[in-house]
């Protein structure tokens, strides 16, 4: 089933890429600076383990124990091709728990992006990421590795500039070397509209 | 390309290993998310008990525990008086099987005297007793008076009211006024202050009001302090106080009305707020005292007078508690074999229990003692 999706996407992937091929408004060289502001709503926090007594189970819905919060970042891509770009991308996620403490992460997120419709007015774009984000809640601060993903549309008014929106997700593995602290071993998956 | 991400991935991970080692948290981020809970302020302004039963006078009501279980954490109460239509509550106090609570009527601009009964549907207060000021509530009495005059008020079972104690005499001139009332079990501290404008200074004497023998008789005059707070010695006809300069002293109320200090506030850092028990653990005499950043001190009569006489019964206390929050009830809950409780009270945190789990365990050490906090009741 997963080997028959994946070649459905790569054959769909071609399909798009043959279609604008001919005409593609990127070329090698080319730069794009995108703004994102948007709200973030809590996924899930998964925790690896149960064996700590302070959480009786491994999955917990995000919006029981933390609110929505928002997102904001910047990100610059460097086309190394006229469909695919590498960049970096730094943000600020926020949100409040139950006690209505401050939890933050601020990722730091390397790249890959592919924009396979681009006419010059309308890109759609597939970003695939990873890099470090720093936790902090009350005081404690972790640093811990973040995924994302993420698909966008953008409408140009011009040639340099335009709008448009995203959805995507967040996941950060919450990993503790500290051996006190390995039963908060797990992963907060936060879902960004942007 | 790929040798480069993979060369970046592979120096992120050191990096990110150091960073997250540098974590002396005793709990994660994860866990103290997932086990944040709702805070409410709840201002508990004053609380009395009955059994188990605990019943608090905050903004909009009376409200009285649910469930006492010292293991139930749930967030359970009812309401059992409405009581928007008394303009202000200043007391609550249970005796016999009745709430009484005081209400400053605005309008006639005289304190009201209420009692109801918590264990009907719907209670409505019947109205005791109307004065200018009526000061404070003891066992089965109340004080009532004026700057020239106050004396007890006692009540029946049946709530008919008596009158108790009253002075000969008014206890104030033309150069003093009444400060405060101080309640200790059945009987008050009166106090009046003498004010000098030529020195701008306030001076004090001490009075004793007898609920029982309906006696007043003056302990000390001129005293720089005063009385803050009030609780009977084991021993008959003596008290521990508790002064507005954190000292703590003892007075003996018959014959020579002496005033001993048992500890002065400007040796060590200790400064107290209140003294609540006097008990007795392992045939040792034991005060309890809050200090001034709240944390719940005992105090070893046995070292009466040294300054090494404390065991921090909770340390850090207030730390538990919200910054704001206070603590305005403090009652010994019961004992068992080599254990002691006390129900605690607090504003905007609800109640909890201090259990002293091995009082054989007690000292002057702070490290060896075996104390715990746990919720009898939250509001949390």
């Amino acid at each position: 089933m997963k080997r028959k999706l994946f070649c459905l996407v790569i054959v769909l992937t071609l399909i798009s890429t043959s279609v604008f091929a001919t005409d593609t408004f990127y070329k090698k060289g080319d730069q794009k600076i995108t703004f994102n502001v948007g709200p973030s709503i809590p996924d899930f926090i998964y925790f690896f383990n149960t064996t700590d007594s302070s959480h009786t189970k491994n999955f917990y819905p995000g919006l029981e124990v933390l609110k929505i919060g928002g997102y904001g970042g910047v990100s610059f891509d460097n086309f190394y091709n006229d469909y695919e770009s590498l960049g970096v991308e730094i943000g600020y996620d926020f949100h409040y728990d139950n006690g209505s403490v401050l939890y933050s992460n601020v990722p730091i997120l390397f790249n890959y992006t592919y924009t396979p419709i681009q006419d010059g007015e309308w890109d759609l774009s597939f970003a695939a990421g990873a890099g470090i984000s720093f936790n902090s809640r009350d005081g404690q601060t972790l640093a811990s590795l973040v995924g994302s993903l993420k698909m966008n549309t953008s409408y140009f008014f011009n040639q340099n500039w335009g709008v448009g929106a995203s959805v995507g997700f967040n996941a950060a593995p919450n990993i503790n070397y500290n051996s006190n602290l390995t039963e908060d071993n797990g992963i907060i998956h936060l879902l960004l509209y942007l | 390309m790929k040798k480069n991400i993979k060369i970046t991935l592979i120096l992120l991970i050191p990096f990110i290993t150091l960073l997250s080692c540098d974590n002396d948290a005793t709990s994660g981020i994860l866990n103290n998310i997932v086990n944040s809970t709702v805070e409410t302020t709840y201002n508990m302004r004053y609380i009395a008990r009955n059994g188990d039963d605990l019943y608090a006078v905050e903004d909009d009501g009376i409200y009285k525990t649910v469930n006492n279980s010292a293991t139930d954490e749930t967030d359970e109460r009812e309401l059992i008086l409405d009581t928007s239509n008394y303009s202000s509550i200043e007391n609550l106090y249970f005796t016999a099987s009745n709430l009484y609570f005081v209400s400053y009527n605005p309008t006639s601009e005289e304190k009201e005297l209420y009692y109801f009964d918590p264990s009907v549907a719907s209670p409505t207060p019947t109205q005791i007793n109307v004065a200018d000021s009526i000061y404070t509530m003891t066992n089965n009495g109340y004080a009532v008076g004026d700057d020239d005059n106050y004396y007890f008020k006692n009540i029946s079972d049946t709530n008919d009211i008596t009158t108790g104690a009253e002075p000969t005499s008014p206890l104030v001139s033309a150069n003093t006024s009444l400060s405060s009332l101080v309640p200790s079990g059945d009987n008050l501290f009166v106090q009046v202050v003498t004010y000098d404008d030529s020195t701008d200074t306030s001076t004090y004497d001490y009075y004793y009001l007898a609920k029982s023998s309906g006696t007043i008789s003056q302990i000390a005059t001129d005293q720089d302090n005063t009385i803050i707070s009030a609780v009977e010695s084991n021993v008959t006809n003596e008290y521990f106080c508790v002064l507005d300069n954190a000292d703590l002293i003892k007075i003996d109320v018959t014959g020579s009305n002496s005033i001993t200090t048992y500890y002065d506030n400007d040796s060590t850092s200790y400064s107290f707020n209140n003294v609540t028990k006097n008990f007795d653990i392992s045939d040792n005499n034991y005060l309890i005292l809050l200090d001034s950043s709240n944390d719940v001190l005992l105090y070893d009569l046995s070292n009466a007078t040294n300054d090494e006489g404390f065991t921090v019964l909770e340390e850090g206390f207030a730390n538990t508690l919200s910054s704001t929050s206070d603590i305005v009830y403090i009652e010994e809950a019961h004992t068992d074999v080599n254990k002691y409780s006390f129900y605690v009270g607090t504003y905007s945190n609800g109640y909890y229990t201090i259990e002293i789990e091995d009082v054989t365990q007690l000292n002057n050490d702070e490290s060896d003692n075996s104390t715990s906090v746990e919720y009898i009741k939250s509001y949390l």
